[in-house]
Parts: C-alpha cells; sequence; structure tokens
C-alpha cells in the first residue's frame, strides 16, 4: 500500500513539525492554565506554522521559531471572550521560552513508547489518578471526589507520579542511547 | 528535585488548576526569577503534555483495534477492496498493524487545519493503454466488476454503482468517478460520461482532455473540475440540488476549460457555434440547445472526501441559501480588514427573555490585532432563537469563534438506517451567547446518529453573493459506544469519552480573507455525511 507524498516543502514541513509538536505543546501547556484550551491553541499555532512556512529560515531552530509564533498565538487567544488571562508576566513567558530554547529537542515518540513502559511499574492507584486525569480529562476537583481525598493530596500526588513517569522515561531513553554508542 | 516542597507543591497546584490567584503571582515570581524553579516547571509541564500525548494515542489504538475487528467481521466479498492508502496522512503501511504514535494526529491536525482542498489523487500511473484504473473505495460494478490496476481498453465501459473509482489516463489526466455514473475509455486524452458524476484533474501535459457528455464535449485547457450528467430520473445523492431540467453540468475549480455544446454541428452553412470558456469558480448547465451559466462552481457537490476519497454518504444537507438568503438571510458575520484607532469592537447583546431585539453595542476596547472580527445577528435569526444556552449576555467576539452544533439523540423511530437529528430545538450556538436556529420544518428529514460509526459535519461558509470565495470547515466526528462524539481532526478513531446526551461539534470561524475590503460571512450548507470505514 503506497503511501501518497505530499509536496516536498509540506514533507519537510511535516517532518519538522512532527519532531517538534511535543515540544510546543510542552511550551503552550506551560503557559497556559487550562490544559483543555492547548488543544485549541496548538491546532491554531500548527495552522500559522504551516502558513509562514515559506517565511522560515532553516539556519534557525524550527523550535525556537515555532515557540515566537505559540507566544502571539497565545496571546491572541487569551483575548478571546472569557479567556482568563495567561497568568505570567512578560518577564516570565519569556524566561520559560528561554528555557525551552536551552532544551534538547525530545523524541517524543520513543518517549511514548518508554512512558508505556514506565506507566506498568505504578502503583494500581497512581494508574488510576493519571487515568482520570489523562483519559477521562477530569479535573483535580472531580478526582478528589472519586477517589475521596482532599484536592492538595491529589494534585500532589499526580506531580509525584508525573515525576516518576517523566524520571522512568528519561532513564530509558539515556539507557538506549548509551547502548547505541 | 532539589526544590523545597513548598514550591514543588505551588507547581503541582498549578498545573492541576488549582492555584489561587496569589498562588499563581507567586509562582511567576519565582518563575522569573530562578533558573531552578523554572526547569522545574519545564520538567513537570513536558512530563503532562507526554501524559496528554500518550492517553489520546492510547484510546485512538483502542478505538482503532475496535474498528479494525468491525471490519474484518464484516468482510462483504462483493466489494472491491480498498487499493491504495487514499489519505496522504497515513504514514505507516498496514492498517492491521496499528502503532500509537502522535505523528498521525499531528499531520493530519495541520493538513486539515490548513484546508488542504486538492484531492489526493494517487501517484501511480498506468501501464500501457490508454487509461488504468487506479484505484477503487467500496466499489460496486453492474458488470464485469473492475479491479485496481487493471489497465482499460479504448472503448472500455465502466458502470459503477457504488463507491468511487479513480482512473489514470496514459495522457496523464486523472478522473474520479462517484456512483452512479458510466463512463467510456475513448483514448488516453479523453473519455465520455453517459451518466453520474465525475471529478478531473488534469495537469498541463494533459491539457486537452476531453469530456464527452451527452449534450456536449468539455475541454481541458489545464485544470480541476466536475462534470455531472444526470438523465432523468437517476438517482444522486441526497445533497445533489440538481435543477430538473439541467442534463450536465460544468463546474471549474481551477484553470480553465473549454465547453463545446452540441447545439447544432457546423454545417455547410451554419457554422458551429463558438466554445464557452468557464474558469475556475464558474460554472455552467449544457444542454443541446443552450448553454447556461451557473451562478458559481459548486466544489460542495464535487468534492469527495479530501483526505480519503471515500464516498460521501450524506445524512442531512441544510442549505440555508435556499432558505431564502438575501437581505434577511443567515447572516453570520461582517468583517474588516483594519479597525482604525476611532473604531472599538462591537458587542452583542442578547436578552434571552427578549431574543427578538438584538443590540449591538460599541466596545470601547482598543482593537485587538490588525484585524477583527464583528458579527451582527439578524432580526429574522434572532427572532427564531430558542432559548439560549448561554450565561452571559455580553459577547465578545475576537476574530475567531466557534459555531457549535448540538443535537439530541433521538431514538430510531422512523427505520431510517443512519442518521443524526438536528434538532430544531436547539439553535446551532455561536459562541458565546449567540445562536442560530432554523425554522421547525416538519418536512426536512429526521435522523439519529448510529453508533460506532464516524460522521463529517461540514459547514460551508459562502461570502456575499455566493462566490464560493468563502471557506469550507470540517469536523469528523466518532459517535462511540458511550455515546459523546469527539472532535477530531484525523480519519482514525477518536478517543471515546464519557456519555453525554449532546454532541459538540467545534468549527473555527475562518479568518478573514487578506486583501478584501469587508464582506459579509452567510452560512450557507451545513451537510452531516456518513465515512464509510476502512
Amino acid at each position: 500500500m503506497k503511501a501518497i507524498s505530499p509536496m516536498p516543502d509540506q514533507a519537510d514541513f511535516l517532518r519538522l513539525f512532527m519532531a517538534h509538536q511535543g515540544e510546543i505543546r510542552a511550551f503552550v501547556r506551560a503557559l497556559l492554565a487550562d490544559p483543555n484550551d492547548v488543544d485549541d491553541v496548538c491546532q491554531e499555532i500548527a495552522t500559522i506554522l504551516w502558513k509562514k512556512f515559506d517565511q522560515y529560515d532553516p539556519s534557525r531552530r524550527f523550535g525556537a521559531w515555532a515557540r515566537g509564533v505559540a507566544v502571539h498565538e497565545i496571546d491572541h487567544f487569551r483575548r478571546q471572550a472569557h479567556r482568563r488571562p495567561i497568568p505570567f508576566s512578560l518577564e516570565t513567558i519569556e524566561a520559560i521560552r528561554g528555557e525551552f530554547d536551552r532544551r534538547e529537542p525530545q523524541p517524543t515518540s520513543r518517549l511514548l513508547e518508554y512512558i508505556e513502559q514506565c506507566l506498568r511499574r505504578l502503583t494500581d492507584r497512581a494508574r488510576q489518578m493519571f487515568s482520570l486525569r489523562y483519559e477521562r480529562g477530569s479535573s483535580v476537583a472531580e478526582i478528589a471526589r472519586e477517589v475521596q481525598s482532599a484536592e492538595p493530596a491529589v494534585y500532589k500526588a499526580l506531580g509525584r507520579y508525573r515525576d516518576q513517569v517523566r524520571r522512568c522515561a528519561q532513564q530509558s531513553l539515556a539507557r538506549e542511547r548509551e547502548a547505541q554508542k | 528535585m532539589n526544590l523545597p516542597e513548598e514550591t514543588r507543591a505551588l507547581i503541582d497546584a498549578f498545573l492541576g488548576g488549582c492555584a489561587t490567584p496569589e498562588q499563581q503571582a507567586k509562582l511567576d515570581r519565582m518563575l522569573a526569577a530562578d533558573p531552578e524553579v523554572r526547569a522545574a516547571y519545564c520538567n513537570a509541564v513536558e512530563a503532562d503534555a507526554l501524559l496528554a500525548a500518550w492517553a489520546a494515542n492510547r484510546k485512538e489504538a483502542e478505538a482503532a483495534q475496535a474498528v479494525l475487528q468491525d471490519v474484518e467481521r464484516d468482510s462483504t466479498p462483493a466489494r472491491t477492496a480498498s487499493d491504495g492508502v487514499p489519505s496522504p496522512l497515513r504514514i505507516h503501511q498496514s492498517p492491521f498493524r496499528f502503532r500509537p504514535t502522535l505523528t498521525l494526529a499531528a499531520a493530519a491536525a495541520v493538513l486539515m487545519a490548513v484546508g488542504v482542498l486538492a484531492y489526493r489523487f494517487s501517484t501511480r500511473q498506468g501501464g500501457e493503454g490508454p487509461a488504468t484504473l487506479i484505484r477503487t473505495t467500496d466499489a460496486q460494478w453492474t458488470r464485469s466488476p473492475a479491479r485496481a490496476g487493471d489497465a482499460l481498453a479504448p472503448g472500455q465501459r465502466l458502470a459503477l454503482t457504488h463507491g468511487t473509482a479513480e482512473i489514470a489516463f496514459s495522457g496523464q489526466a486523472k478522473v474520479l468517478l462517484t456512483a452512479p455514473a458510466e463512463l467510456e475509455i475513448v483514448d488516453a486524452g479523453a473519455c465520455r460520461l453517459a451518466s453520474g458524476k465525475l471529478t478531473a484533474h488534469v495537469p498541463q501535459p494533459a491539457r486537452g482532455f476531453k469530456v464527452h457528455t451527452p449534450d456536449g464535449t468539455v475541454t481541458d485547457l489545464g485544470t480541476d473540475f466536475g462534470v455531472l450528467v444526470s438523465l432523468a430520473g437517476a438517482a444522486a445523492n441526497i445533497a445533489q440540488q440538481s435543477p430538473s431540467t439541467a442534463n450536465t453540468e460544468v463546474h471549474v475549480f481551477r484553470g480553465e476549460v473549454e465547453v463545446a455544446s452540441l447545439a447544432g454541428a457546423a454545417t455547410a452553412k451554419i457554422p458551429a457555434p463558438q466554445p464557452h470558456k468557464l474558469t475556475a469558480g464558474q460554472a455552467a448547465t449544457l444542454t443541446a440547445r443552450e448553454f447556461k451559466p451557473l451562478p458559481a462552481a459548486d466544489p460542495f457537490r464535487f468534492a469527495i472526501d479530501q483526505l480519503t476519497g471515500q464516498p460521501r454518504q450524506v445524512l442531512l444537507a441544510e442549505d440555508f441559501e435556499s432558505l431564502g438568503a438575501g437581505a434577511d438571510g443567515p447572516h453570520l458575520g461582517e468583517w474588516k480588514t483594519a479597525y482604525n484607532s476611532g473604531q472599538g469592537r462591537k458587542v452583542i447583546v442578547i436578552d434571552p427573555a427578549d431574543p427578538a431585539r438584538a443590540d449591538t453595542m460599541v466596545d470601547p476596547l482598543p482593537p485587538v490585532g490588525h484585524s477583527a472580527v464583528e458579527f451582527r445577528c439578524s432580526q429574522r435569526i434572532v427572532k427564531s432563537l430558542y432559548p439560549l444556552l448561554s450565561r452571559n449576555l455580553e459577547a465578545k467576539f475576537p476574530a475567531r469563534c466557534k459555531l457549535l452544533v448540538e443535537c439530541d439523540i433521538l431514538p430510531r423511530t422512523r427505520g431510517v438506517e443512519p442518521a443524526i437529528a438536528l434538532n430544531a430545538d436547539k439553535p446551532l450556538r455561536l459562541a458565546p451567547g449567540i445562536a442560530l436556529s432554523r425554522e421547525a420544518d416538519p418536512a426536512a428529514p429526521q435522523i439519529e446518529w448510529r453508533k460506532d460509526q464516524w460522521y463529517r459535519l461540514r459547514v460551508v461558509w459562502d461570502m456575499e453573493g455566493g462566490a464560493p470565495q468563502g471557506a469550507t470547515v470540517e469536523r469528523l466526528v466518532w459517535y462511540g459506544t458511550e455515546g459523546w462524539v469527539r472532535d477530531v481532526s484525523v480519519r482514525l478513531p477518536s478517543p471515546k469519552h464519557l456519555a453525554g446526551p449532546l454532541t459538540h461539534v467545534c468549527f473555527g470561524f475562518p479568518a478573514p480573507i487578506a486583501g478584501q475590503a469587508g464582506g459579509t460571512y452567510w452560512l450557507d450548507n451545513v451537510q452531516i455525511e456518513v465515512l464509510t470505514e476502512k
């Protein structure tokens, strides 16, 4: 079954975009208080990135360029009706952007596979909370009701488990890289 | 992590959506000042985004598995299997070894979001002979079934009763035939459409490609165009609204064609009538006697699923234009390319107690950016509003707005196969605070959702005058076993969420068109169609 190849610059764009999609998503998440908005904004950003792709300077890092667009789009987004303002000052936004710029792009699909494995090492409770939070999209308040806990206990637990998974995935990735040398 | 417990808790509270304004401000200060806090925050955020992506993929994989099981269970040998992968977004090969990835969703989101409209014709070329059947989707034939890869001979006739078939001519033209249709291969540069619908893509090298119809000949001059031949009594898809007297219609989407009617061949005394030219955006009907322009090319009727090439089964199509567009038509908005500093944004206020009255107020806030959209609600629309669901009266409209279509799940009362109900009691709601509703029409088809099925919801926005310069926005939706339909932009099954009685589909309102001084967006068509599973 042969896949249809898109036009050449579309292929370039898709390749770059997909390689950085996780990074862009994380950056947007860093600036938006409501995770439900992340999808919408990411889609907007994707559109704009594509539209402006002819202006992209390949000598520049795609992630950095994309984050510039993202900041603009987030600003645009938050000015819409009923959007809460971004909780962070311009200075903070720029600082976060700098932090992302410093980081190496992550191989998202590899990480996702490792996450699958790492999740199996968690307790049932941890998996349950992740399922509620990420698969069902429940709020912390809803999770708290469901697991009969206080909200702070829930968000701290989520943070702890998130951290565990992250470290586990990073370690797996590091091991993989070592093995490849 | 070396951070104090308190700081970690602050980050977690914020990411959990539980931070108070004071806590947010504190986090803000810490993030600006302390690189370690920043690093920790970014780590947490990366993990959060990754987990969200993981969850989304997982559900896609589960749903895909469910679909595949259905497909395998319900294999119907009478149908020609789909050859080739119509979607340009399917990067992995076999559908039977689905690997959850982030990439498909991303690619699909990008291409969908940018509204890639060109039909993705397959890149396979034909063999010898004037033409080759490249690909079929769900095809059924009356006589000897043709299969993808078959070379087609001159004079060969294809009678398609179901599905679509794509044919590549060795002159490089490509034709998509949509059932029911009958096509005859004439030679490498021509075909004859006896009935049905075809969409042609003719690159420059194939310039001069001809489509003969009972009423005349369409000669391509380097285009994408559609030809529709309807015979009296021939069934067409539900969305088709061809006037009863027209036989052949030609719609041009890109480039130029020449249309020569059969109205009188040249004789010694009377020269043949001059062929007419149609360019992009134009259309005409052609009978043996008369060439008559149509208002505009309608890609809506010829459009095949831009992503998948699947045939369209239309469940519900509302043509608001025909409901009486004009000064009172479903006028949804106005846009301007720029605001001067003296102008503010307009605010529409709707009082649920008195929805017949809609006021526009000038918002003294400074304008945003260089372009913005203002909305006006015509009296007629407001009058047909049903109780509004929005709590907030003041609607400040941004440059983009979402159109919500709310549908109720109706019980299967009419024994009509798959269906969707656009319930007149629930208005089409433009968020926030404004809604559009059609008058309740007892004659309108009542349809209902069928579970575990893909649907496409498509909204066409036209510019004033019906010229196709507006935009089409589409969403693919999946009605899962829990009953919730989730907005997705990929062809693959979407995550299934918890059940809710309502179905929400969101569209982004298209951005103003650069270079135009201003205009009016009219809601032109709403269409809901079933995507066949593959």
